[in-house]
């Protein structure tokens, strides 16, 4: 890159070949009447739902056990359990101000 | 401060200068004389936002690894007495998919956790999702 008036920009050589990383197995789908759902927990739609409602159970425990630890924490598991699958973002405003993260 | 507080943790910050000494080196080689200009982009790396021995708890949860991108520029400049100088600024950006892996247990300090919540997704109970994020300008 040159201006009219400053000198050449030389381009230094990246320090790793990763130029970005893949979301690799970002989900975004449900999928309650998945194949894999249903061999793994396939002994009846009961045994399913007791299943998928422990989790959850236990998903908002430790959403409740991260939120006391703090609001980055508490931010991230919010976002898993509640959010339509989109990134969060922090451009520069939000990265320097926690507080925009919540 | 997310930013600030990255910084205050030895792991991220050592990192980061790190990438920026490399950098610092490699446009000093490469400058013979006179007044030079570089851009670097380091590529993506994984850090930690919060250390394994001394964790911030928060960070440690609602962060941990990380990818690392350093991006910026470098001025060098050979003063008529013989100094070298070397000025610049920089951008920080991070990176990570919030998701749990299929099969992938934490295992800090060596226990491994044992869960489901990777099915989440598929049951409609989750959504994963990237965490990104670029810093503002800083200089060095």
């Amino acid at each position: 890159m040159m201006s009219a008036s400053g000198p050449t920009v030389t381009q230094l050589p990246m320090l790793t070949e990763r130029t970005f990383l893949p979301a690799n197995d970002q989900a975004g789908h449900p999928e309650y009447g998945s194949i894999g759902f249903w061999t793994r927990y396939g002994r009846g739609s009961r045994d399913a739902r007791d299943v998928m409602e422990g989790e959850a159970a236990k998903a908002q425990a430790f959403r409740a056990y991260f939120c006391a630890k703090g609001p980055t924490a508490c931010a991230q598991w919010g976002h898993w359990l509640d959010a339509s699958g989109e990134d969060m973002i922090l451009d520069p405003a939000t990265f320097d101000g926690r507080g925009q993260l919540l | 401060m997310i930013q600030q507080r990255l910084m205050d943790e030895d792991n991220f910050s050592n990192d980061v200068n790190g990438i920026l000494d490399q950098y610092k080196a490699m446009a000093a080689n490469a400058c013979g004389s006179g007044t030079c200009e570089f851009a670097l982009d380091s590529g993506w790396d994984p850090t930690l936002a919060t250390s394994y021995e001394n964790p911030v708890k928060e960070d440690y949860a609602g962060m941990g690894q990380v990818q690392l991108n350093v991006s910026g520029r470098i001025t060098v400049t050979h003063g008529a007495d013989g100094s070298l100088s070397t000025m610049g600024a920089y951008k920080m950006s991070i990176f990570k998919a919030w998701n749990f892996d299929v099969g992938e247990y934490p295992s800090p300090h060596g226990v491994t956790i044992r869960h489901d919540f990777y099915h989440l997704p598929e049951w409609g109970m989750a959504q994963d999702f990237i965490l990104r994020g670029t810093s503002s300008e800083r200089s060095f």
